[in-house]
């Protein structure tokens, strides 16, 4: 095949040409190997979709099988003590709504948001705030005293608040309604109306959370937050914003002072929380978080930690920031849940096709992982297929 | 004096056994290097062909055909920031899964870049030879 009158040089020159060619055949082709339909992953209203029912089914074996729900827990805790702990809001808001689209299982899906939630309580009243919190907690002392974590709070009282809007349990009723009341006060202390989740340090992610957690529990409930919840937006309208992109920053002083800037691990989420308070303000949140966050190369979605006009460094939040795009893992993760929570199909998309390329599905016995994920991550993309009902139910019907 | 001139004796008998020996390891460099030289021709003579495409790009199909097979997939958790096995310390499962997500792009990304360019690369040879060969019949006419 080789012709005998070609010098290296020559087959060189060809070589690379054809590498080229081959190149620019192959990779515009590679995206739509991975590029599916995404409607296995999610449905509007319904049952859970396939795909979201395999992802359910890993997560509903750790919490049934004591062994291997020990070692997810303790690999996970042994980078981040938080992951451990969003991993247990994300999958019993999931569970939440699986019990909604499925009221024939409602039972089973109960049955472990309870479990989790009971020892989730009994985790925290044991060991204490910091068991679920980094180790920096402890560095210095919170402003406001006694110590709390708006972190724990906000997630806690939302998991007690999603299960009770699916089926009340009269036992979650007076643990919910305390912890609101708790945070409402503890939020009222501060200029930006925000509590610290780590010693002087608020999160737009944790008191976004939080409040979505007091307008469930009003739902519930009958109380009434809705001028707080008014005079938050309007707080964080005017102290919160990054000028450079109009995003929520993520993270502040209990006086306010801008922290980190505007991050991806944070803002998706943000405007899914927010969707409850304002659907106006969530949906500008939206579109400015797409406009400097949301990316795509050759078909693959991806969402970048930071925008262009913020440099911020490589954390645990971060995980690893892929060079030159600013694509973050973490960030991509909870992209999803912006997408679906906005509507946003193409981007869900693309994101889907990153995560079958990147994510290393690993299919057994009828459960579906993501090995280059960890639980956490897993809850985020379940959450995000299945989300839906719970805030139907809470923003239509009032009491 | 006589110091100065066995210094200098020294100096110049070491000099030129170091020019000596020097001369000599040239001399075998040389042949080393025109052997490693002609080895290195070879290697890219046959790498740079649609065979050696093809054969690369079999390689790294097989390659990760046996990480996968060994699980080294389990490992690859290092992306979203968490060790393997828990422990951050275990720099072997971390370097598992690194090399796993290295063999991956390597089947997925080149491996069929490889195959693809294999066969233009057989395209455009035929097309250059039939070329060359046209344009010579052409002039000896």
């Amino acid at each position: 095949m080789a012709s005998p009158q070609l010098t290296l040089g020559k087959r060189f020159i060809l070589g690379v040409v054809a590498l080229a060619i081959a190149s620019a055949v192959w990779l515009p082709m590679l995206s739509l190997l991975y590029r599916s339909d995404p409607t296995p992953y999610f449905r509007n209203n319904g049952p859970v979709a396939p795909k979201a029912r395999m992802l359910a089914a890993y997560h509903l074996k750790l919490w049934t099988d004591p062994a291997l729900r020990e070692r997810e827990i303790s690999k996970m805790r042994g980078a981040n003590a938080e992951w451990d702990f969003m991993g247990r809001t994300f999958l019993v808001l999931a569970l939440a709504n699986m019990a909604l689209r499925e009221p024939a299982a409602q039972e089973t899906y109960l049955k472990v948001a309870d479990d989790i939630i009971d020892e989730t309580l009994r985790l925290e009243r044991e060991k204490g705030l910091h068991f679920f919190l980094m180790p920096y907690a402890r560095r210095t002392p919170f402003v406001v005293q006694p110590p709390r974590s708006q972190f724990l709070d906000g997630e806690i009282a939302l998991m007690l608040a999603a299960r009770r809007a699916v089926a009340e349990k009269p036992a979650y009723k007076a643990p919910l309604t305390e912890r609101v009341n708790l945070m409402v006060e503890r939020m009222q202390k501060s200029p930006v109306l925000c509590a610290e989740s780590y010693p002087d340090e608020c999160w737009t992610f944790c008191n976004a959370l939080a409040l979505a957690a007091i307008r469930v529990a009003d739902y519930l409930d009958g109380t009434d937050h809705s001028a707080f919840l008014r005079q938050w937006v309007a707080t964080a309208k005017a102290k919160l914003i990054d000028l450079d992109t109009g995003i929520l920053v993520s993270s502040f002083s209990l006086q306010g002072h801008h922290q980190d800037g505007p991050e991806g691990s944070s803002i998706w989420a943000v405007v899914h929380w927010l969707q409850l308070i304002d659907e106006g303000f969530a949906s500008d949140q939206y579109r400015a978080a797409k406009a400097a966050l949301a990316g795509g190369v050759l078909g693959f979605g991806y969402s970048r930690e930071w925008p262009e006009s913020w440099r911020g460094p490589e954390d645990i939040d971060s995980g690893p920031v892929v060079p030159v795009l600013g694509a973050s893992a973490s960030a991509s993760g909870l992209a999803f849940l912006g997408a679906r929570s906005f509507g946003d199909t193409s981007y869900f998309a693309a994101l889907l096709a990153s995560l079958d390329f990147a994510g290393f599905p690993t299919r057994r016995d009828g459960t579906l992982r993501y090995a280059a994920s960890n639980q956490v991550g897993d809850a985020v993309v379940l959450y995000a297929a299945v989300l839906g009902p719970l805030w139907q139910k809470v923003k239509v019907v009032r009491r | 004096m006589k110091a100065v001139d066995s210094r200098q004796w020294t100096v110049d008998s070491e000099g030129k056994a170091k020019k000596e020996v020097g001369s000599r390891q040239s001399a075998e460099g040389g042949e080393e290097k025109a052997k490693r030289g002609w080895w290195r021709r070879v290697f890219w003579f046959q790498l740079f062909s649609p065979k050696g495409f093809l054969i690369c790009a079999g390689t790294l199909a097989v390659l990760f055909g046996a990480v996968h097979l060994a699980g080294w997939r389990d490992y690859t958790s290092i992306l979203c920031g968490q060790a393997p096995t828990g422990d951050m310390a275990d720099r072997t499962a971390i370097q598992l899964g690194m090399a796993y997500v290295v063999f991956y792009i390597g089947f997925v990304l080149v491996a069929p870049i490889l195959a693809i360019a294999a066969g233009v690369f057989a395209a455009l040879q035929r097309i250059r030879t039939s070329i060359a060969t046209n344009g010579h019949e052409g002039s000896r006419r």
